[in-house]
């Protein structure tokens, strides 16, 4: 079993000193340097567990599949596809109303409201060694200008940044499958706002030793009672989410339509580096990882959610 | 009300606006009971918010989900999307702030309008989860910036 998550939270550091920075002001130069991929995870700065543990996605051996377990390509595969590993986020869930009943009973279940909620010291990470794309159009800074934003290329090493604000709407059906629907902001270090947006469905069996998945047991009524007694086998229940983001871009202009208003609204600010986040709002990612729960208790209560965010591909 | 202003987003603008919790009052406008029966609602909404879309054609578009704790401690989830029409230039006013949408004399005050549903285990509240509700909602703005939200709503018998 592991440690519960809020002791690996305190003993987690954010150092990122060693991170390769992006300013906003400045026109990004070209790659100087192949990063070996293989010593930056090993020598990664904060996303790189120090503490022994396992990362996420490692409670069940035929599920965990992260940038971490593979350690050295970052990408993860499975049936049907593969993906690029792209930062991890770890928050504490807490139910919005504390009762001594968890979530709602309604005819289709449970509904379930949890709050993300930002621990002191908790950062969102990319590591540099695992995610990088050159992105954007390689032009002398006047023909950059002259082109617009997108004249301009950068070495993209994801998000940097924190959590700001979260929810999840989770519904738990009497099939014994949940359903998630989560919104989370994050504010990143150069001061943006990120949305994500989890959407899924999880298959409680995942908590139950006694159900493994890929197989017809347990499909009835078993599994939601299990959830309703608190007699779970495991304390952390694998979860695989779409994510979609929403990032501050370009507003739409029509066909000569002058621009300067753009420049002096009050969401100048969030568009001024919007150009970075674009590899965000134009892709698919996948979440994978658990939910710690305390399966002794009815309902299982969630404690904390990890996941390591991949880009689909 | 707290809020996080994501920025231009593709039709608009995303402003996530979050109620103060437990200092947001849900409560029976009429005072009296005669209309619902006895069953109206006071209660308390303990967290929630909008994750509006205000959009470039001077609509805003709005996205609430709320928690209410009633007086007598039962547990409401609330739920709407709806409509807000922005005013002419309504947009532009919001974004640009020249001029700015409201002032402190003048605030502009819009009107919303929803479609609540409500889940509760609540035997007392039952009849919410089986009840199509009307929401219309004004929302004060001053100085482009959105002050408060009250809202209205009706229950369809």
């Amino acid at each position: 079993m592991t440690e519960p998550i809020r002791e690996r939270m305190r003993a987690r550091g954010t150092n990122r000193s060693d991170q390769p920075e992006q300013t906003s002001d400045a026109v990004p130069q070209p790659v100087q340097q192949e990063t070996d991929i293989t010593d930056s995870f090993e020598s990664g700065p904060a996303t790189t567990r120090t503490d022994g543990q396992r990362p996420a996605g490692h409670s069940r051996g035929d599920q965990a599949v992260t940038a971490r377990s593979s350690g050295v390509d970052g990408h993860f595969s499975s049936k049907g596809g593969t993906g690029r590993y792209f930062f991890h986020i770890e928050s504490a869930l807490e139910p919005v109303l504390k009762q001594a009943t968890v979530g709602f009973d309604v005819p289709e279940g449970v509904r379930l409201h949890v709050q993300y909620v930002p621990r002191p010291g908790l950062a969102i990470d990319t590591d540099p060694g695992v995610y990088k794309s050159h992105w954007g159009v390689d032009l002398p800074p006047d023909d950059a200008t002259a082109r617009g934003l997108f004249g301009r290329s950068i070495d993209w090493f994801g998000i940097q940044g924190t959590l700001l604000s979260g929810g999840d709407w989770i519904l738990i059906q009497k099939n014994g499958v949940a359903t998630f629907d989560a919104r989370i902001t994050i504010r990143t270090t150069d001061n943006v706002l990120i949305d994500a947006i989890f959407t899924g469905i999880v298959d409680l069996r995942g908590a139950l030793s006694k159900f493994p998945r890929g197989t017809p047991e347990g499909l009835g009524p078993d599994v939601y009672k299990r959830y309703l007694d608190g007699s779970g086998d495991e304390r952390e229940l694998p979860v695989t989410l779409s994510v979609r983001f929403e990032a501050a871009g370009e507003p739409y202009l029509r066909p000569g339509e002058d621009a300067s208003w753009i420049q002096h609204s009050r969401y100048a600010r969030q568009r001024k580096n919007f150009w970075k986040y674009q590899q965000l709002v134009r892709g698919l990612f996948v979440g994978r990882g658990v939910i710690d729960i305390d399966n002794t208790k009815g309902r299982w209560p969630p404690n904390a959610i990890r996941l390591d965010i991949f880009e689909a591909s | 009300m707290s809020r996080e202003e994501v920025g231009f987003v593709p039709g608009g603008v995303r402003v996530n606006v979050f109620a103060t919790p437990d200092e947001t009052r849900v409560y029976h406008a009429l005072g009296e009971r005669t209309v619902l029966e006895n069953r109206a609602l006071a209660g308390t909404i303990v967290w929630g918010g909008d994750w509006a879309l205000i959009r470039e054609d001077d609509i805003g578009h709005v996205n609430v989900k709320l928690t209410i704790l009633t007086d007598e401690g039962d547990a409401l989830d609330m739920r709407y999307r709806g409509i807000f029409p922005s005013g002419p230039r309504g947009f532009r006013k919001l974004v640009t702030e020249k001029p700015a949408l409201g002032t402190e004399k003048t605030p502009f005050v819009g009107t919303v309008y929803t479609a609540p549903w409500f889940d509760t285990t609540s035997a007392k509240y039952r009849w919410l989860t089986e009840t199509q509700c009307i929401g219309i909602g004004k929302i004060t703005i001053v100085d482009s910036v959105i002050r408060r939200a009250t809202f209205d709503v009706y229950a369809m018998d």
